[in-house]
């Protein structure tokens, strides 16, 4: 089964005990003013263009079938980018990157269970974060009942803004669980996350 | 900050004095030579040793408790004349302006050494010996080439001994030693060609002995000198205390700590003039001197406190004295480094943990005295107490780049492998740089070293030198014209066999040499079972004599290298073979995108087989190849990954590398990642090192890492630190550095020195002050990767 992830990363020791890997999945009910990961409001491909690393080399251009220049960043081109991420596979300095891709469950089990002697020492394992994990309920399922059943510690952060009922079995696998509390003032807090209070006091009561 | 106001100003005076030259030891050792022309050698050496012992100054500094020096300055360095002068020469009118390692010098005393040391020791020197009797073939590979380099075991003497306190010095003092020998002496007559060598042996061994009790006696007489003028009754206490222990020690085992401390120390200073040596190893340092700590403790006639002052005085001494060496020795071993290695933890010889408090306190007399000697080492096994790993963690966390982290299994595997007996494999301790050793031992474990990416540039250059076009190595045919990926591994293995082959018959020479003109007395007499069997170290005295280390160097570089043209001209054929040796010959100017896409090809430190495979098949290669040989006393010749600063000279003399190296730049050290490459986690580069084998290589293997300061800033952070460790070695992996000073720090170090004189760094298998490394040395540690936490 496929799901929408912006990255893997692993050496993360401020994601739940010791030493972790944490899944960013792409997609979020929110949409808080202060996220410093926009590009996983949706779950849209998109390709990220880091000027700094540019070596105007070219290669891009060679590749990309709406006729992009090098920069993305320029408003017109971005609008042309469908974020197929061709450009992205042959940039030599990675100064083009996808930001969301699709993955199998089958292909992140692979790579996070690399570390499995540093979660064990260090008393780590895997966090589920985002983007808002919780989105992808389905996807979400299979790779933690796979990597539940490997005997991994398991994280998750979230917002909170969930079924409860239909999530409880992925909950019920988790060891730890942030939630993150955006704000306390129903107002406040439509303002900020363009979501009502409501449903989350439902679900952090629950 | 130290534990009294006594060791923060002898700290002080260690931090802010330069070291000096003296030519004490060298002249009365000539003068010595003079009077003993036509004996036998090893009388001579032990005579002059002797001699040495007789008439050199006496020294007791301000506040010191241990007391012992080398020649008349504090910070001091000797010349060995018998080993090599003809550099010295050369080199001692710039000693005090060269970029590496400067010592300060007078023009009386380069005068004075000129016209009464020198002209005495020319043709006599093992170096000169050594230069006549190699081929024009060897010295065109291996002599002050950069591309493999054995100086250090012909310009210098060997050093690389850990002394037997346990079995010999502690239980026999040198008076029993000499009292042995005498006995030995007394049963044997020199009618048979054995007896007459053994004879002449022990001789050599009763002589050394009087000599290290004469100039211990002499400590004790010039104590009592002072003391009758000293003002302060403290320190006349002081004084006369010091010459009640120098009266019975070495002569007589130690009968407390004290008394083992001042013991420790005068049998590091015999070494010291015996062989101006590196890597004379004080060893288990924790293990011999605890039964006499815990003895005092519990009587009460020392406090953990005074002890702790005691280790950091010792610290002190350990790193006052100077490693006279060349500037291509110096560049190979940066820092003013002796290398004296002083491992503590791992387990006892019968496999229980053997960690004590005094393994603490010499982790607490490190993070102290910011000394960069002893080379502190720790062995880590997997029931390593939790305290011991956090207090290991937390040196860490100090940025000294102390301590070494060893793994307890695969030091004993290594040795295992290498012959030892079990129990003796467990007892094992560091010598020098990363090498597990025992102190029955008479190994070279630091050897040659072996440029690996010279022989990539001989394979792709038609067997010369890109830099001077001169032909070095084997004849091969234009790179250009390589037209499979078997072809160029091919090309590359056979340069690669060419080097090891050149380095071994620059060995088997040196070591020839050294038998038949340097015999070692004094570090013989320090060693089991030279007594037992009659037998000079260097005539295989030993119970174990382990063949000479090759160590590799630049495997990261000729793995990545030799993936990027797999990769990209046989697997893709996005270019060619000419277009990189085009590149490569024009140093990647005007090849920026072909350099840019070669850099982002697979690199060895990221856990990606496809490069890691490659690494993994040279070091077996490198093991089985080297392996082939043996030494003069039948040893196999013993393959390892060590660092110290060889990474830099090597890389001087090179070209520019398919890997997208530049030329001249330095290439890769031990087992750790090319500079800059390891672009995914140090858990990457971890699990890429540990795919090596290590523990084939007994001459032992290095990883280098850079880390972030906020993985370390706190006590939990120290916590994923250790399981990071403990995970390492899980998979195999022999030992782990960490530097983890910021970039910030080191700038600032290199922009205003004169701030930052005791900042200790890693550099690889030692430590040392940032602010004595040249330049060029500087940025390549500020280059290293430092690798962030999320």
């Amino acid at each position: 089964m496929k799901g929408y992830v912006m990255q893997l990363q692993p050496f993360s020791v401020n994601d739940g005990e010791g030493i972790r890997t944490t899944i960013f999945m792409a997609g979020c009910p929110l949409r808080c003013k202060w996220c410093s990961n926009p590009e996983g409001f949706d779950q849209k491909p998109k390709t990220a263009f880091y000027e700094k690393l540019c070596i105007g080399c070219g290669l891009c251009t060679t590749v990309c079938h709406v006729h992009n220049g090098i920069n993305l960043n320029d408003p017109k081109q971005r609008e042309k980018c469908d974020g197929c991420g061709k450009c992205a596979d042959v940039c030599p300095k990675n100064a083009k990157k996808r930001m969301v891709v699709e993955k199998e469950v089958s292909e992140i089990v692979e790579e996070v269970k690399k570390h499995r002697l540093f979660y064990m020492q260090s008393g780590g394992g895997i966090t589920f974060s985002g983007g808002e994990t919780t989105m992808q309920r389905e996807f979400l399922n299979e790779l933690s009942e796979t990597l539940y059943d490997m005997g991994f510690h398991l994280a998750m952060e979230t917002c909170g803004y969930f079924d409860f009922d239909a999530l409880k079995p992925v909950l019920q696998r988790m060891d730890l669980i942030f939630m993150d509390l955006k704000h306390m003032d129903s107002e406040k807090h439509a303002y900020l996350q363009a979501l009502a209070m409501k449903r989350y006091w439902k679900t952090s009561n629950a | 900050m130290s534990i009294t106001d006594r060791v923060e100003r002898i700290r002080l005076n260690y931090v802010n004095s330069k070291p000096a030259i003296s030519y004490e030891r060298a002249r009365i050792w000539t003068e010595s030579h003079k009077r003993t022309e036509g004996q036998p050698v090893a009388i001579r050496r032990a005579q002059a040793f002797y001699d040495t012992c007789n008439e050199l100054c006496v020294n007791i500094f301000p506040d010191e408790l241990i007391v012992g020096c080398t020649g008349e300055f504090r910070k001091c360095g000797i010349l060995t004349p018998e080993f090599s002068w003809t550099w010295v020469d050369r080199e001692m009118d710039t000693f005090a302006t060269r970029a590496q390692d400067p010592y300060e010098m007078t023009d009386e005393q380069r005068a004075f050494v000129r016209k009464e040391i020198f002209p005495y020791w020319e043709h006599k020197s093992l170096e000169e010996a050594f230069l006549a009797q190699i081929s024009e073939e060897t010295k065109r590979v291996a002599v002050d080439t950069g591309f493999v380099d054995t100086d250090s075991k012909w310009r210098q003497a060997v050093g690389e001994i850990t002394a037997d306190y346990q079995d010999v010095l502690f239980k026999k003092g040198f008076g029993g030693i000499k009292k042995e020998a005498e006995a030995y002496l007394a049963e044997l007559d020199a009618t048979s060609l054995e007896g007459a060598e053994k004879m002449e042996f022990y001789r050599s061994i009763v002589l050394v002995c009087d000599g290290i009790i004469r100039l211990a006696n002499r400590y004790g007489e010039k104590a009592r000198e002072m003391a009758a003028e000293e003002a302060d009754e403290t320190r006349k206490a002081e004084l006369l205390q010091i010459a009640e222990i120098c009266d019975v020690v070495p002569e007589n085992p130690p009968k407390s700590f004290r008394e083992a401390m001042q013991f420790m120390w005068f049998t590091q200073l015999g070494g010291i003039l015996s062989e101006n040596p590196l890597a004379w190893n004080p060893g288990r340092f924790d293990q011999y001197m605890y039964p006499y700590y815990k003895v005092d403790k519990e009587a009460g006639v020392i406090t953990a406190d005074e002890a702790q002052e005691l280790i950091e005085c010792l610290w002190l001494k350990l790193s006052e004295w100077v490693w006279t060496i060349s500037a291509n020795t110096a560049d190979f071993f940066a820092g003013y480094n002796q290398f004296q290695n002083l491992t503590v933890g791992g387990r006892t010889r019968d496999g229980k943990d053997a960690t004590n408090e005094l393994s603490y306190m010499c982790l607490k007399a490190t993070e102290d005295t910011l000394a960069h000697q002893p080379g502190l080492s720790v062995r880590i096994h997997p029931d390593t107490p939790d305290e011991f790993m956090a207090a290991v963690t937390h040196l860490v966390s100090k940025g000294t780049g102390f301590p070494a982290i060893h793994s307890d299994n695969a030091g004993y595997q290594m040795l295992v492998n290498a012959g030892y007996d079990p129990e003796d494999a467990r007892d094992w301790s560091n010598c020098g740089c990363v090498v597990p050793h025992f102190r029955k031992t008479g190994e070279w474990t630091s050897a040659a070293n072996l440029n690996f990416a010279a022989a990539l540039e001989f394979a792709t250059n038609e067997g010369k030198s890109r830099l001077s076009g001169k032909k070095i190595a084997l004849d091969e045919k234009d790179p250009k014209t390589f037209s499979t990926y078997e072809e160029v591994e091919e090309a590359f293995y056979k340069q690669f066999a060419y080097l090891i082959k050149q380095a071994v018959i620059s060995l088997i020479t040196a070591q020839r040499l050294h038998v038949e003109m340097v015999p070692r007395p004094f570090m013989s007499a320090c060693i089991e079972d030279c007594m037992k069997n009659g037998k000079d170290l260097t005539k295989g005295g030993a119970k174990y004599n382990i063949g000479p280390v090759i160590t590799g160097i630049g495997i990261a570089v000729v793995a990545n290298s030799l993936a990027a043209i797999k990769k990209l001209v046989f697997e893709e054929k996005s270019v060619t073979m000419a277009e990189i040796i085009d590149a490569i010959n024009n140093n990647w100017e005007g090849y920026d995108e072909l350099r840019a896409r070669v850099q982002a090809a697979p690199k060895y430190g990221n856990d990606d087989d496809y490069v890691d495979d490659i690494a993994r098949e040279i070091g077996n290669f490198f093991y089985q190849e080297v392996h082939k040989y043996k030494d003069i006393n039948g040893n196999h010749f013993l393959s390892a990954f060590m660092g110290i600063s060889n990474y830099l000279p090597t890389g001087k003399v090179l070209g520019a590398t398919p890997d997208g190296r530049k030329a001249t730049e330095p290439i890769s050290e031990g087992v750790s990642p090319y500079v800059g490459t390891d672009t995914s986690t140090p858990l990457a580069a971890m699990r890429s090192a540990a795919k090596l084998n290590q523990d084939i290589h007994s001459g032992g293997t290095l990883l280098n890492l850079r880390l972030n300061q906020d993985l370390v800033a706190t006590k939990r952070g120290q916590a994923n630190l250790g399981a990071m460790i403990q995970s390492y070695f899980a998979l195999g992996a022999f030992h782990v550095q960490f530097n983890t000073v910021s970039t910030e720090t080191l700038r600032k170090a290199q922009a205003h020195p004169e701030d930052y004189k005791d900042l200790l760094v890693r550099v690889a298998g030692y430590s040392t002050q940032f602010v004595n490394l040249s330049k060029s040395m500087q940025d390549s540690i500020i280059a290293r990767n430092a690798h962030e936490t999320f």
